[in-house]
Formats: C-alpha cells, structure tokens, sequence
C-alpha cells in the first residue's frame, strides 16, 4: 500500500500484552451472575465468548507483567534506553488514586529513568493511539532517544452490567507494552489520522448520546477509515488486514460492506477469544493477528475507536528490506 | 514553526473558599461507587474503607467548586478566561488533570474543543503526572508545530472529591483552575518561556500513610531537584528573579526558595492552599503580577511537585506591560478580559 511513513523508519520494536488469569467462558459468567439466559445467547450468537477478570490486580501490575514479558525476549537493559514513557487507557478509574501516577510506579518497579513520562487521557480507545503518535514525535525531535514505551492498562469496576456490553461484547482487563523505536523493527509505523465529532464528548451519559453513538458510530468509523487511506495516499482496498476493537462483531461486517472490502479482512477472532480490553485492543490484535499478515507483506490498520466522538487510525507496514528481521513468533503472555 | 513559546494570556479560577471538616474532598454520596468494587481496591486511596466518604478533622478552610460545577466547567471557563476573543486561533489544547470528573465517562479535552476550540485539530488530556503535570504539557506544546498566528492552550483543572484526599497532608487543596495561551514570536507577551525542566521519579513509598514531614520532606527534594536542574541550563539573569512554588506561603515554599537561593514572591491572602493542577498556572499569574507592579520585567521560577514522583518547574520572562483582567493577565490590549 502506498503510505506516508515517518521521517526516518520508527516502528515497534517489541509487544506484548497480559491478560490476568483463566480465560472467562461467558456462558459459565452467565450463570454465575445471574445474567438473563436470553442475553447470555445474544452474546454468544454475536461472537462473544471468553473475557478475563482481573479484579485482584491493579494497573501497575497488569502492565508489569506485559513490561517481565519483553523482558523475558530481550533481557532487561534495554529499560535503560527508554527514553520516553506514555501510558495510555479508556476507563477513567482504571489507574492509582489521584495524586498518584501509574507510570512513576513503574519507573520505581523497572528502574527506569525517562526523560519524559505522563499518561494521554480523555480520549477513551482513540487514546492508544495518541500515545503511540507522541511516542514517534518525541523520537523523531530526539535522534539521541533510542526507545519510547507505549503502556496501556483497562480494568472493569463492577459486574456484569459494566462487564457486558449490550448484547455484542464483553470487556476484558489486561494490559499491554509496545517498544517503539528505529532499529530491528517488527513493523514500521505509518500513517496516523484522526477524526473527531466532539460533539459526543460526554460520552453515552445520556439517552440521547446513546442513541447517537449507536446510530452513527458506525458510520462515522467508516469515513474515518476512508479517510484514513486517502491521507496514507492510498484506498481502503489496499489493506491487508484491518483491526478493530474487540465487540461488535455484525458491525464490523456492515462496515466491510459499506467500504466494499471483503469482511475476512476485519480481524474479529479476539471478539471471541479475548473480549474487548479498550486500549490494550491494539496489542493484542497486532499480536495476535497483525504481525504476522505484515511479516507476510501485508499493510495492517488498526481503528481506535471511541464513544466520545474521536477515531484514531494507525498504519503498520512491513519493514523494507534490509532493514527487516526474521519475524519473531508473535509474543503473547497469558498468565 | 517551533522555537521559544510564549505566553500570550493566562487566567485561573479559583472558586469561594468554604470551610471544611473532612480531610476527604466533597462526600458526594454514590458518585464513585465503582472505586468500592474489588477493583477499586487499587484505585481508592488506601486505608478507605467502602462507605468512607468523611474522615474528620479540625476546621480549615480552601476553596471548593459547587456541588454541580464540574471539572470541566472549571476548565471551560479558565479557557474562556484565557482565551478571551482568541479562542478561533487555537490549534491544539493539552488539558491536564489529577481528580476524576463527576460525570465519568465525560471528556473535559474534548469539551474544550467542542465548546471553546473549535479550530482546534487536536485535543487530549494529559495525566499520571500526579499534580504536577502543567510543565509536562508544556513539553508537549514545546513539541508541537505552530503556524504563524495560531496558539495552544494548555488547560488545568481539579475538583477534589471524596473518597480522594483534598487534605492528605499539612497543606489543603483547592478546587481551580486555569489556562495559559500559548503562541510563538509574539510581539510583547505576557511571559516568555526560557526553560522548562521536568522530572519523573518514583512515587513516596508508602504515601497513604506517610505524616506531613515525610510528605514534605519528599516534595522539597524534588522540588529543589527540578528548579537546580532548570537553572543550570539557564544563563545569567537579565532581571530580577523570583520564585513561586505550589502553596507559595507554605513552609515547603519556603524550603525551595531557599534551596535556590532566590527570593520568594511575596505571599498573598489565600497562598496557604495548593490549587492542584492548575498550581502553576497560578505561579505564572504571581509572576506577571509582580513585573507589573514593579514596572520592571521579572524572570519567574515556578514550580511544582507532587507525591506521585512528579516535579516540574519553568523559567519565564514576565512583562510589566501585561494588561489585566478579570481573572488573569493578557497580551491583547483590545480583549475584553
């Protein structure tokens, strides 16, 4: 695909995610909770199955786990070398009470000593994506920088009714790492577009926000994917593969549809095996699903999808060669 | 175009002071009943049971939101401050936050686009930099290209409510906020950005539960850590210069100021609380404050520090021919503050 790609390759270097526990069979949830069987069928007949619980872990640990799982592929000296830190989530309580910060835990867990760290906010699933954006502008206005950590933790407050999303998806808790930096890269990063209707900026508080993003959101994500490709230089047919959020299984079809790119181009095997874990949704798609169509050639975007008005899209392209390396089998971490 | 920032307007809005009787923020029954779940756990200050919405102590007094005023109504209406008939030329906001908004799911960033910014092509917020995240965004809006003409804002807002502390330790927070528009080149601005230093360090081990001189003690450390770091890389002073800290009548003020070897601004009524995020922003009005009562240019260190591990603290040029307003200090002479 033709595509814009920074200024000097930057890309990701490394990923993982951790997802806390044993996989979650809705069905077993289902009865456990006293979820109608009605929905519980719904859920499952929308492609919904296995989720994870982490209510016993806190942030800092779920992404602690992601950071001991790059650690475990690369040692630990490159934590010395990270020189910007960025910690991205959906779910505003999922972090230490304020004036707490996530991040300075992990500095004091890991060691390490960024020259800049803070989280990006107020953007709900787009915000993964703002992250990684910061993460390449600060690399590219610092060549003596070697990496920059993209960390993301989602954790669910409650049960079932915020566990459950309408009858088309089941949040996940986990966490995820992504290194990104200019050497031995996994994929390279390329364009990044936004979209934005912040009109919808209280998020589904409302009715009638509710009724708005569910009558336009999908809608709004294909012009944003269309978009998207016009600003890569390129058309939406041109992507090997694209990942979106983990829920919504019908509406990713109708969105396939309306671009008129087959719906096997939508990766939507994690809305069955993982659950939907907000901004942790790009690591484990990438993972699980995008590295590998990459290392095969392909281009890969991922949709940041919000419900307050904002959609972030990101490219992954294959690295040129010689700078490509044997791509490594996926990394995943299920503890 | 990037290069030197300056600030071409700045205001804060610090709500009534109210006296207190809980070291918690507003008990505002129910709004946070996710923090009482297991997950909440790791998310609620320790020590909190569920249900705890009040822990009682001898009077004092800060200043405190109403009941419905939001954070983001506190946010939007500094911007609107800062902003005055400017608000057109705003391409990018960075709104930084500590507290959670009551209307949770709710984006303040994206409020400020849709309300105030509407030119703006981008919005976020920035966080998990404790209070102390104003010189973080000041980075990034250091960082961020600028076409000729157009400006950034860098928001702050905080509103304290309970189960969160709004007195952990000796000094209380205040419920504030406040905005700087920022722009490059700028003919005579309110203050010119000179330096801007941030550190990121672990966070007080064992803070829930520390007493007030651990507290202290830590916050001094990094505090005088940042602005030794800023000055450093200064060069000589070409004016007098002054030092304003979070809580600038405080004994930690007080420590900072004489660990740099600088004069502190002098207090004002209302200096014994921390105005949380929106600190230094503060800061940057008690500068430009001083440059135009003295009628001479003031270079202003401001800093701030916060237990989380994060410290920040900026060196500016304040000009004596700021104008004010109602609430803050503009460099447009026909703005209606």
């Amino acid at each position: 695909m033709p595509d814009r790609t920074a200024d000097g390759l930057l890309g990701i270097v490394d990923v993982a995610y951790h997802l806390p526990g044993e996989a979650v069979d809705i069905a077993d949830y289902g009865a456990r909770h006293a979820v109608a069987p009605d929905l519980v069928e719904r859920l499952i007949g929308n492609h919904v199955r296995h989720f994870h619980d982490g209510s016993d872990c806190s942030d800092g640990d779920l992404i602690g786990h992601a950071v001991e799982a790059l650690c475990d592929h690369r040692g630990r000296r490159w934590l010395a070398d990270v020189a910007y830190l960025i910690h991205a989530r959906t779910q505003p309580f999922s972090a230490p009470a304020a004036p707490m910060s996530v991040v300075n835990e992990l500095i004091a867990r890991f060691g390490m000593t960024p020259r800049l760290a803070f989280g990006v906010e107020q953007l709900a699933c787009a915000g993964v994506v703002r992250a990684i954006d910061w993460a390449c502008r600060l690399l590219r206005d610092d060549p003596a920088a070697r990496y920059a950590m993209v960390v993301t933790s989602d954790r669910v407050f409650g049960g079932p009714e915020w566990r459950i999303r309408q009858d088309a998806g089941v949040q996940t808790d986990g966490g995820s790492a992504i290194l990104i930096g200019r050497e031995n890269l996994r994929c390279v990063i390329g364009t990044i577009s936004y979209k934005t209707f912040p009109g919808l900026h209280e998020g589904p508080s409302t009715p009638e926000n509710r009724a708005a993003i569910a009558r336009y959101s999908w809608h709004q994500t294909k012009h944003a994917f269309v978009e998207h490709a016009q600003a890569a230089g390129g058309s939406v047919d041109d992507v090997a593969m694209y990942m979106p959020v983990n829920a919504d299984h019908h509406y990713w079809g109708l969105i396939a549809d309306a671009m008129r790119v087959p719906a096997e181009r939508f990766f939507l095997d994690n809305i069955t095996n993982r659950g939907h874990a907000c901004c942790n949704d790009l690591a484990l798609n990438l993972v699980d699903g995008g590295l590998p169509v990459i290392a095969l050639g392909g281009t890969v975007v991922y949709c940041g999808q919000s419900n307050l008005g904002i959609y972030a899209n990101i490219s992954f392209l294959p690295v040129p060669e010689p700078d490509a390396v044997d791509p490594a089998t996926a990394l995943e971490v299920a503890a | 175009m990037t290069g030197p920032l300056d600030v071409l307007s700045v205001a804060t809005v610090v709500p009534p002071r109210r006296t207190h009787k809980s070291r918690l923020g507003a008990p505002s029954s129910g709004l946070y009943h996710h923090l009482y779940e297991p997950a909440g756990n790791f998310s609620r200050p320790d020590g909190i049971p569920r249900g705890v919405l009040t822990k009682w102590s001898a009077p004092y007094e800060a200043p405190a939101a109403e009941e419905g005023q939001r954070c983001s109504d506190l946010a939007l209406e500094a911007a609107t401050a800062a902003a005055g008939d400017r608000a057109g030329t705003v391409a990018s906001t960075f709104h930084v936050q500590c507290t959670l908004d009551q209307q949770i799911v709710g984006s303040a960033a994206l409020r400020l686009q849709h309300d105030l910014f509407r030119t703006a092509a981008e919005t976020m917020g920035v966080g998990q930099t404790g209070t102390a995240g104003v010189p973080t965004a000041l980075r990034l809006a250091a960082a961020t290209p600028l076409a000729r003409g157009r400006a950034i804002a860098v928001v702050a807002a905080d509103k304290w409510i309970a189960p969160h502390y709004r007195r952990k330790a000796e000094t209380p927070h205040g419920d504030a906020a406040g905005c700087c528009l920022l722009g490059r080149d700028a003919e005579r601005p309110v203050a010119r950005l000179l330096g801007v230093h941030t550190l990121v360090a672990p966070p007080l081990a064992g803070f829930w539960h520390a007493g007030a001189a651990a507290v202290e003690d830590h916050l001094a450390a990094i505090g005088a850590t940042c602005v030794d770091a800023l000055l450093a890389r200064a060069g000589a002073p070409a004016a007098p210069r002054v030092i304003v800290g979070d809580a600038p009548a405080s004994a930690l003020a007080e420590r900072v100021a004489a660990a740099a070897g600088l004069p502190a601004s002098p207090p004002r009524p209302g200096d014994d609380v921390h105005l949380g995020s929106a600190a230094l922003v503060h800061a940057v009005c008690r500068g430009v404050e001083q440059a135009v009562e003295t009628g001479a240019p003031v270079e202003l260190v401001a800093w701030t520090a916060c237990p989380s591990g994060n410290a920040g603290a900026v060196l500016l040029r304040c000009d004596p021919g700021a104008v004010a307003t109602l609430n803050g200090w503009t460099s447009f002479p026909t703005m209606n503050g």
